[in-house]
């Protein structure tokens, strides 16, 4: 099979199609292939899916109750002990008693030893968790905000989409006017010619105003200027370092308020 | 971020029960809105769902996060189990029936879109952004398990037409939700699961 270029996997559908589980088995193999061979594959798969996820998850319904323990039940499963066979035999008490004896103090021995390695491990995980827990409750309050801004009532969303120069560009601009806040989602660009720049407009009034040069190669959710009361966003690819005014023949994607 | 996530899942593969209770609790609404999509009657989807979860506890060694994301592969194996219990024609035609009825997607108990969780109305407000053309061939293909010929008989339009819409629709989710899908999909249900297992 000839092998496509990034620009011709994205063209042709088949990762949507990945992502909705829509493939044949064959196809799907293809696209794992992909998905092992190049990183950025991956991440727009990863990104897919995710969204795909969002998607079930506003259209989701609650499960009956009681189904969770009967599909609980299920997976833990028979605990029934092997039924014990057999009649009393022919031990004497004492031989037993030995037996038994003996069994304890081997099963001591075999416990004492296990429970202390398995107390200084547990030290060992509890130092760990207590680092990873450090760790992740600074992301949450870090996502926190940044979840508290997007979901916000007062924040407004605009999504803007390409123009003939690129009509699958897509991206959405947040924004606040009572924060004087704005942020914008590049994930879904295209790629950043070389020795080129993305800049982003508010058109007021019919002045296209600066609300800032984008970043390359950066995390998604990007804060740009506030500009008060404006009438659409608009992208444009300028040189890099940007410019004072747009060059309105390399809009790339916009949309109005 | 992920790191307390994937550890949950590693957990499940080694076989911790109490792991896939908490992955139950995150993600059995999301895969039981399409298994009851997809089945159109309440004992149906019920038992797709619990088929489905208890297959997936049993081929857990067999998720590869290299291949996709660990909901991807739950709600691949529920939309699996789904389609092959309709697949008989009858069936079909009786969802197909169900469907062009209620003319939207349909949900149980009189839940309606007002009753959306308050941490999705962001979601929800992003995919208002969706033209209806789009919605509703990814309902059909994500929802309720059409194929793309299903949709092209069903709604009456060319399959190439079908194909090209349904991945616009995702291109356009995806750019309208963006990277926030990530923070707002960790705040559903991920913070009470994650306290539970760290406490």
């Amino acid at each position: 099979m000839v092998t496509m270029t990034r620009e011709e996997l994205y063209q042709s559908g088949l990762l949507e199609d990945y992502a909705l589980g829509l493939l044949s088995e064959e196809d799907k193999q293809t696209v794992e292939q992909y998905l092992s061979d190049d990183p950025e594959v991956y991440k727009e798969v990863i990104a897919l899916q995710n969204t795909l996820e969002g998607y079930a998850q506003i259209r989701s319904v609650q499960v009956p109750s009681g189904l969770k323990d009967k599909i609980m039940s299920e997976i833990t499963g028979n605990s029934a002990s092997p039924s014990t066979g057999g009649g009393a035999g022919n031990l004497t008490t004492r031989n037993l008693l030995f037996f038994v004896f003996a069994s304890i103090a081997l099963l001591a021995l075999y416990f004492s030893f296990h429970y202390y390695q398995a107390y200084s491990k547990l030290q060992e995980e509890l130092v760990a968790c207590e680092k990873e827990s450090e760790a992740m409750y600074d992301k949450t309050r870090e996502l926190g905000i940044e979840y508290a801004f997007l979901a916000d009532q007062q924040t407004r969303k605009t999504l803007l989409t390409g123009t003939q120069l690129d009509p699958s560009a897509v991206a959405q601009v947040f924004w606040n006017p009572t924060e004087s806040k704005a942020v914008i989602d590049l994930s879904a660009l295209p790629p950043c010619p070389k020795g080129k720049t993305y800049q982003l407009w508010a058109d007021v009034e019919g002045e296209m105003i600066n609300m800032g040069v984008l970043p390359k190669d950066q995390p998604s959710l990007v804060e740009v200027n506030f500009i008060p009361k404006p009438e659409s966003f608009n992208i444009t690819i300028e040189p890099e370092g940007g410019s004072d005014h747009p060059t309105v023949a390399n809009l790339l994607a916009n949309g109005n308020t | 971020m992920e790191e307390g996530q994937n550890n949950i899942i590693r957990q499940f593969q080694d076989g911790d029960h109490r792991a896939f209770s908490l992955l139950y609790d995150k993600y059995a609404n999301a895969l039981y809105g399409v298994a009851f999509n997809i089945m159109l009657d309440e004992a149906s989807a019920q038992d797709v769902l619990q088929d489905a979860l208890v297959k997936a506890w049993k081929n857990r060694q067999k998720y590869d996060p290299k291949k996709g994301t660990f909901f991807t592969w739950l709600m691949n194996i529920v939309r699996f189990t789904a389609i092959d219990a309709i697949r008989s024609k009858k069936a079909k035609k009786d969802r197909n029936e169900k469907i062009q009825n209620q003319h939207t997607t349909v949900y149980p108990n009189g839940q309606t879109d007002e009753s959306w969780k308050p941490e999705y109305v962001g979601l929800l407000e992003m995919t208002r952004n969706l033209d209806e053309k789009y919605r509703e061939v990814l309902d059909l293909v994500y929802l309720h398990g059409f194929t793309h010929q299903e949709v092209h008989e069903f709604l009456d339009i060319p399959l190439g037409t079908v194909k090209t819409r349904v991945r616009k629709a995702l291109k356009i989710l995806r750019g309208a939700f963006g990277t926030a899908v990530i923070s707002i999909l960790y705040f559903i249900s991920t913070s009470s699961a994650l306290t539970t297992w760290l406490l």
